[in-house]
């Protein structure tokens, strides 16, 4: 070892100034020795480019790159030379946390490196250099390890079943040639002479081409979600034929049915018809949605709903019949004994791709697929929304109870797609959305009886407007980010928001523009006409409702996925409290108003003509629903905001007592600055003009103003708020399960409230717990 | 061991009781190739730094790579990494990787000229 001191200024070494102080071994040193001297200070050579003031990293970088040594292939350039024990001692001369590091190495370089012998990380772990190369197609064939001919039951059940586990774990988000194609089988089912395990591949096959196509034309799928591209040259090799798979899964099942009639035990074999069943009706379904979303002619007398019924009557049958296939081996990661080679394309996927892959076990594999069947079933409901705002809930809905599975979002883009097609034979966008406002709250100029509908340039009016509306996009990209998975929605929404703001514009401007009109045709007493455009704000309403409805999705989905620190809850339930949910009242208020003054005014029309059966025709045209339902048709939504009204008020003046009380923890004031965060959290609104934007200021001036009361004052307040919500939640006939859970929250919170603001716990200043597994929206509040 | 090691801007005097510091580095930038108060060991890590390593790791894999960055563990940051199943055959390449200290067989370096391993005794 060196002596411990470092005679470096008798260094001769070090006059040049630019290599490293040599231990004193150097000058003591042999020929050799001398040697590697020199080429120590050679190597030294490059550094003194950088000390005469290259030291800009990206210089560094070029000056080091662009040398044929780049390649590693190439290296060793000499020879390599031991130095494992040189190497750990030298690292046990540094200090815990302390690095070693290249100039050039940097926090990049850090976190893209892969973490050998991680299993996660690492596919070339656990290689053995005895270990064959995993098996190709071909190769199984030659040993033999696996049969392409007379198959038994169970080796058809065994390969179906994982054949059905590794789809679902590709629609799961993994590549199609780490679960998929590590079936041997796929790879050239041509070729394979069972007839019964050929179609089933072919169809397994053609089932990969039409999701593929379904998911990338629904384009609602992001990079986690789902693994668009494959190896392609796989799938490739064999001409995908969608049309024939049906027919020739129907063939095979017949052939079998025969075969059982002369045989004495046919479970097994029915065991196998089963599943060739679920195949042909689940393959019929998807295609046909292919077909619907991708072609314009295509024969809708397929009843898909029926299908779907019928193929998820065949799960029980499968899923009682799971064991009479082969099963998996223990320990291996194939999830059949044959015809599988989990490892035949790890090396051939880029280093940075995920390794870890678990292909989901049979029986929840069924599971998911029924799951998922349930979940078409579902989407097939959206033919029966003709109009956006239905619509618009609709996806919302879905997106909350579907929204995991990209398939099932992907098909629901498809059919909604298609529908509008259907409902209306073609109709364009432009179409459907001036349908949709006059669903919504029935401006009298789309009203085709009234007597301006005729006017060129009120039509002229209205039709740049929509035209407007679809160039934007704005509403047609509502829809379709409802479509994407939870936690991509946000930041698609939050630029989604600033679009509405120049449709607002236009639809004001719109608005005062058919008022005018209106007036000037009154001033001329022409009074029909006058009426027919007195126009509130019908255009603007319209287009609000659907922004406000984007900007509390967007406030609420941070809760959802966890973004929000605790002492930051008071400005976000406040924002929707004090404003966001009262405009969505005010909204729908004034859309329920318009409609009644419209049904009035219908009325009114009918008496003064006094022709029954035309006033009958009119109120109709003005309302497609049914009388009833139409005198209050908001009514539910209206009430249900107010639910949310008084839970996020009971929310924000909780966080206010608790804030006040001390029980909320605090960041530490020099690494805090809540105006930066609360303008972060807004930031999509601040470029409204309406509604416009609240500034940090403002929200402080009302907290302040809400701060002054005492804690036990503040806590009742809270606690009052909770007990409106229970009240209004609790006068909802059929509340669906998001009420329930929202009423026990309600109620659990006006508890908690009630207690704290009697002093209990007074002098444990802990936090308590926001539990928000019942609601993803509120908490419900939990002291520990 | 009290000699602890300074990273070249902040020159600590030699200390008896070394005051806690966080973020110590040692690299090969050039205003601190010439810090005579770096140990041995960090002088030898200094020199390594940027040239080719050959790391071989418990499974028998062969990594060779440009040495980036290790710590007191000898965990190593690799870039530009071809892995080897077989020395000699096609190698994968895998870009930037980091080996565990515990998974290092054996580590040798891209040198001119062998016989200078043998000076270190």
């Amino acid at each position: 070892m060196y002596p411990s001191t470092l005679p470096a200024e008798a260094d001769p070494t070090t006059m040049n100034g630019s290599s490293v102080a040599e231990p004193p071994d150097f000058q003591a040193a042999t020929a050799a020795a001398a040697a590697a001297a020199r080429a120590s200070s050679l190597e030294q050579d490059e550094w003194s480019v950088g000390e005469c003031g290259f030291l800009d990293p990206d210089v560094q970088r070029t000056m080091r790159s662009g040398s044929a040594a780049e390649d590693i292939t190439q290296y060793p350039m000499h020879g390599w030379v031991d130095v494992t024990k040189e190497f750990h001692d030298a690292c046990a001369e540094l200090q815990p946390g302390e690095l070693a590091q290249d100039m050039l190495f940097g926090l990049f370089e850090a976190m893209s490196a892969i973490e050998i012998m991680d299993p996660k990380m690492d596919v070339g772990m656990g290689f053995d250099k005895q270990d064959l190369p995993p098996p190709s197609f071909e190769a199984a064939i030659a040993t033999g390890a696996i049969k392409l001919d007379d198959l038994t039951p169970s080796e058809l059940i065994g390969i179906y079943d994982a054949l059905f586990s590794c789809l679902v774990s590709w629609l799961e988000g993994n590549s199609m040639d780490q679960v998929l194609f590590t079936c041997l089988y796929l790879h050239a089912p041509a070729q394979i002479k069972d007839k019964a395990l050929r179609v089933f591949c072919t169809a397994v096959r053609n089932l990969i081409v039409v999701i593929k196509k379904i998911i990338a034309v629904a384009a609602v799928n992001e990079e986690e979600d789902f693994q668009l591209y494959g190896n392609s040259a796989l799938l490739a090799a064999e001409k995908a034929q969608p049309a024939t798979v049906y027919s020739s899964l129907k063939d095979v099942e017949d052939e079998l049915i025969r075969k059982c009639k002369k045989l004495t035990s046919t479970e097994d074999w029915m065991a196998v018809v089963h599943r060739l069943r679920f195949m042909r009706h689940l393959f019929q379904v998807i295609y046909h949605v292919e077909q619907m979303a991708s072609n314009d002619t295509v024969d809708d007398k397929v009843d898909i709903y029926k299908i779907l019924f019928v193929a998820s009557e065949m799960l029980p049958g499968i899923r009682n019949t799971l064991d009479r296939g082969t099963q998996p081996e223990k320990g291996s990661d194939a999830p059949n004994p044959m015809g599988f080679s989990p490892r035949i394309h790890d090396r051939s996927q880029p280093p940075a791709f995920p390794r870890s892959i678990k292909i989901r076990d049979r029986p929840s594999s069924y599971q998911f697929l029924e799951e998922m069947i349930s979940r078409f079933k579902y989407a097939c409901k959206v033919t029966k929304y003709k109009d956006y705002y239905s619509a618009l809930n609709f996806f919302i809905e879905y997106s909350k109870k579907s929204g995991q599975c990209i398939l099932s979002r992907s098909v629901l883009q498809s059919l909604f797609g298609a529908n509008m097609r259907m409902a209306h034979g073609k109709l364009p966008m432009k179409q459907f959305l001036r349908h949709s406002v006059q669903v919504f709250n029935s401006p009298p100029v789309l009203n085709a009886k009234h007597p301006v509908a005729a006017d060129p340039k009120v039509q002229q009016h209205l039709d740049n407007f929509f035209r407007y509306c679809i160039n934007m996009n704005t509403f047609t990209q509502f829809i379709r980010i409802c479509g994407f998975n939870r936690a991509r929605q946000r930041d698609k929404l939050a630029r989604l928001i600033e679009n509405f703001d120049t449709i607002q514009v236009d639809a004001a401007r719109l608005d005062s523009m058919m008022n005018q009109l209106a007036n000037e045709r009154a001033m001329e007493g022409n009074e029909p006409m006058a009426t027919a455009l007195k126009h509130s704000t019908h255009f603007s309403t319209w287009v609000l409702y659907n922004c406000f409805r984007a900007m509390l999705i967007f406030l609420m989905s941070g809760f959802e996925l966890e973004l929000y620190a605790v002492h930051e809850f008071l400005y976000i339930y406040w924002y929707p409290y004090e404003f966001l949910i009262g405009f969505l009242v005010s909204a729908l208020t004034r859309t329920e108003n318009i409609l009644l003054a419209q049904e009035e005014y219908a009325e009114h029309q009918s008496k003064t003509q006094s022709g029954g059966g035309g006033a009958a025709k009119n109120r109709k045209a003005a309302k497609p629903k049914k009388n009833k339902k139409t005198q209050r048709p908001y009514r539910a939504e209206i009430v249900f905001y107010h639910a949310l009204l008084s839970l996020c008020g009971g929310m924000y003046k909780a966080m206010g007592a608790l804030t006040k009380d001390g029980r909320v923890r605090l960041p530490l004031s020099k690494f805090d600055n809540e105006e930066i965060r609360y303008n972060r959290r807004f930031l999509p609104f601040a470029t409204l003009t309406s509604p416009p934007p609240v500034s940090y200021a403002e929200f402080k001036n009302v907290r302040e103003h809400m701060m002054r009361h005492s804690v036990e004052d503040l806590y009742t307040y809270a606690a009052k708020h909770f007990d409106q919500a229970r009240n209004v939640l609790e006068s909802i006939q059929n509340p669906d399960q998001e009420m329930l859970d929202l009423l026990q929250i309600a109620r659990t919170n006006f508890v908690v409230m009630n207690v704290l603001a009697r002093g209990h716990q007074k002098e444990v200043k802990r936090q308590p717990e926001f539990d928000f597994s019942k609601h993803s929206y509120f908490p419900i509040i939990k002291l520990k | 061991m009290t000699d602890l090691s300074i990273s070249g801007q902040q020159v600590l005097p030699p200390p008896a009781c070394t005051p806690p510091e966080p973020f110590r580095i040692t690299t090969n930038a050039p205003h601190q190739m010439n810090d005579a108060s770096l140990t041995p060991g960090r002088r030898k890590l200094q020199k390594w730094l940027g040239r080719v390593l050959r790391i071989v790791i418990t499974d028998g894999r062969v990594l060779v790579g440009f040495f980036n960055c290790t710590d007191r563990d000898a965990n190593i940051v690799l870039s530009m990494c071809a892995e080897y199943l077989v020395e000699g055959q096609e190698p994968r390449l895998l870009g930037n990787v980091m080996v565990p200290g515990q998974h290092i067989v054996s580590l040798s370096i891209d040198e001119p000229d062998p016989q200078s391993s043998l000076l270190v005794q």
